[in-house]
């Protein structure tokens, strides 16, 4: 897999948006509300994507091929759009959850390793700058 | 997930649905097509019981989503045209800029090499605005898209500035001249920004595929010119491609360009920022503007400003057919994909 994706260009890092809407199609199927909910509380209230931004971000993912639309229905007279994720968004949504993996280990890592080098009185996330 | 959804929708007040449905009308109408439904289901979902006024973040949210699609309207009404469009513009732009650039750098290198030289920037005013797209160009085919992004940006200020300024010292007619090639430098700043963003970096193939474009646009005008520079002793990069074809018979070539380029699926999505970047050269070259004749004195900031609505005009009219097209065209997949269906499932069509 590494050395086919080798002769690709490289996939350019998911924003953040981008990276929690895949994410919460990770699960199934979503319509757009369904979406920015799972956003939200998935990212602890951190991240609110209103209508406009989202279907924005979402606009973007299915021209790249990560998303596509799975059904449409409609509900009290509103109209409901499900996506959900292609192979190729499922496979995007791993490499880039295993970069941000890794990246966080590196740095939980060096944390412990600077917490554990002698002579220093405290350590750990106490002195990491905000 | 897929249950993830109110059980049932709260009633809303009419006037909360009313407003929604007035921001919505913000968007651009192809846009509003494709997502206008969904985005007002999704608004009525999201409000509290008893809401009757559109939140202040929602408002800001739309309008500020609404400001982006129009400014990207031109490119197409959602992300899949506005890739296509990028895809081929960010190669046959900087093939057609490229030509003035290394005629205006020219002439602005000779000017410095002159020891008699009267000043730069009076004579060659467009000289700084092409060096900074220039070097946009070679950052972008280096692959350092960021930096090649930031720079067409400021090309693109530059361009404006220049002339702007021009326009202001009382230099109108080279306002006129020089405003389609500005036009032609903010459309590639747009293109590069909304392609670099959507698209996965690398790309040599492209970055290969641009320069190869480049170096035959700059050969061919060139080899274009090169009879006549020696014939009248005049420097490779000066203005004598004279032609003997008149303005209309080169706005009837450049329609017919235009219509092949619109029938050809792969490259439709182009046509319209083209067609607003040749109108507005084009036009600024041509005699049809012109308060009198020749007269450059006769040049007034309404043709600097005729020739930039022109250009709107041009690629708004563009942009309306090639949608048009894409309507027919899914409607006929649709109908064709029904069709298939039905003769599969063996209810057959009379």
């Amino acid at each position: 897999m590494v050395l086919g994706m080798a002769s690709k260009p490289a996939p350019r890092p998911l924003q953040e948006p981008a990276f929690l809407v895949l994410s919460a199609l990770a699960q199934g199927p979503a319509h757009g509300y369904g979406i920015s909910k799972d956003v939200e509380e998935s990212s602890g209230g951190r991240v609110t994507l209103r209508a406009g931004t989202l279907y924005g971000a979402i606009d973007r993912l299915v021209a790249a091929g990560l998303v596509e639309v799975d059904h449409e229905e409609v509900v009290d007279s509103r109209l409901r759009r499900y996506y959900r994720l292609t192979a190729e968004g499922g496979t995007r949504l791993d490499v880039e959850a295993r970069r941000v993996e890794a990246q966080a280990r590196q740095a939980l890592e060096r944390l412990a390793a600077r917490a554990s080098r002698p002579g220093r009185v405290s350590g750990g996330l106490s002195e990491v700058p905000a | 997930m897929s249950t993830d959804r109110p059980a049932e929708a709260a009633a809303v007040v009419p006037a909360l649905a009313r407003d929604y449905q007035r921001l919505l009308r913000l968007f651009p109408f192809a846009y509003r097509r494709a997502h206008g439904a969904e985005m007002l289901g999704h608004l009525l979902d999201a409000t509290a019981p008893g809401q009757s006024r559109p939140e202040r973040r929602d408002v800001v949210d739309l309008l500020r989503a609404a400001a982006r699609e129009w400014a990207l309207a031109p490119l197409g009404p959602t992300a899949s045209e506005r890739r296509a469009a990028t895809s081929v513009l960010s190669v046959v732009l900087p093939a057609l800029l490229a030509i003035p650039a290394t005629r205006t750098i020219g002439f602005g290198v000779s000017l410095v090499l002159r020891d008699d030289a009267p000043p730069l920037l009076p004579t060659a005013p467009m000289v700084v605005p092409w060096v900074i797209w220039a070097l946009a160009l070679l950052a972008l085919l280096a692959g350092a898209g960021r930096t090649g992004r930031a720079l067409a940006a400021a090309a693109a200020a530059a361009a404006t500035v220049t002339v702007v300024a021009l326009v202001a010292t009382g230099e109108v007619h080279a306002a006129y001249l020089e405003t389609g090639w500005a036009v032609g430098i903010a459309a590639h700043a747009v293109v590069v920004a909304e392609h670099e963003r959507t698209t996965a970096a690398g790309g040599w193939q492209r970055r290969a595929t641009t320069a190869a474009a480049v170096t035959v646009a700059v050969g061919a005008y060139l080899v274009a010119t090169v009879a006549d520079t020696t014939r009248l002793g005049a420097p490779w990069w000066a203005s004598v491609g004279s032609t003997t074809w008149s303005t209309q018979a080169v706005v009837v070539v450049l329609a017919v360009i235009g219509t092949a380029g619109i029938l050809v699926a792969r490259t439709r999505q182009a046509v319209p920022i083209l067609a607003g970047v040749i109108a507005a050269v084009v036009l600024g070259r041509s005699q049809f503007f012109w308060s009198g004749s020749l007269d450059p004195s006769t040049v007034d900031l309404g043709n600097v400003l005729g020739l930039l609505a022109f250009s709107c005009g041009a690629a708004c009219a563009g942009r309306w057919v090639v949608n048009r097209i894409d309507e027919l065209v899914e409607v006929r997949a649709r109908l064709r994909h029904d069709v298939e269906q039905a003769v599969g499932s063996g209810t057959g069509v009379v």
